[in-house]
């Protein structure tokens, strides 16, 4: 019997926003309930509701911040000019 | 850490972490909230208070127990501070 899957683009949609100390985490708590759903509800409903667990984390808390990317090459040219 | 007013919902969490003891990750601790309040509970709003509670110095969390029904990830655990107990 083949094991049922979340819909990968939620799953990489998922991946993409949240933050990272958060992210494996929840991912593994939603596809644990999903398995779980989807033996009792099928996986038509297990799909519509992993759904709407990846949107319900669209929240500040969860979502990832955009990093500051300092370039090194501008701080060498700046120390090569002093 | 941040201020310490804790809302009802936290403090449910906080308790529910204390139940669990060393098994306290977010499926457990929804489980565990809707057996005990018999409602349906978000699992997005647990993690938001799991989320708050460590930045207020309640909780503290290590990663471990890793299993196939996860696809392999690892769960977040958590488990009260001395400042957690002593509330």
């Amino acid at each position: 019997m083949s094991k049922t899957t979340p819909p990968k683009w939620a799953v990489r949609f998922f991946k993409w926003y949240c933050n990272d100390h958060l992210a494996e985490a929840v991912l593994g708590d939603m596809i644990e309930l999903y398995e779980r759903r989807a033996f009792s509800l099928g996986k038509r409903k297990a799909d519509l509701l992993f759904l709407w667990n990846v949107i319900t984390f669209l929240r500040p808390f969860a979502i990832r911040r955009k990093s500051t990317i300092i370039h090194t090459n501008h701080i060498a040219m700046f120390r090569s000019e002093y | 850490m941040k201020g310490t007013y804790l809302g009802e919902f936290e403090e449910l969490v906080l308790l529910t972490v204390g139940i669990l003891f060393d098994d306290a990750y977010g499926l457990a601790i929804v489980d565990e909230l809707e057996k005990q309040t018999g409602r349906n509970i978000m699992i997005s709003s647990v993690h938001k208070s799991l989320v708050r509670l460590e930045e207020k110095g309640y909780l503290r969390s290590s990663m471990g127990g890793a299993t196939a029904a996860r696809g392999g990830r690892d769960k977040r655990l958590y488990t009260l501070t001395h400042a957690g107990k002593k509330w």
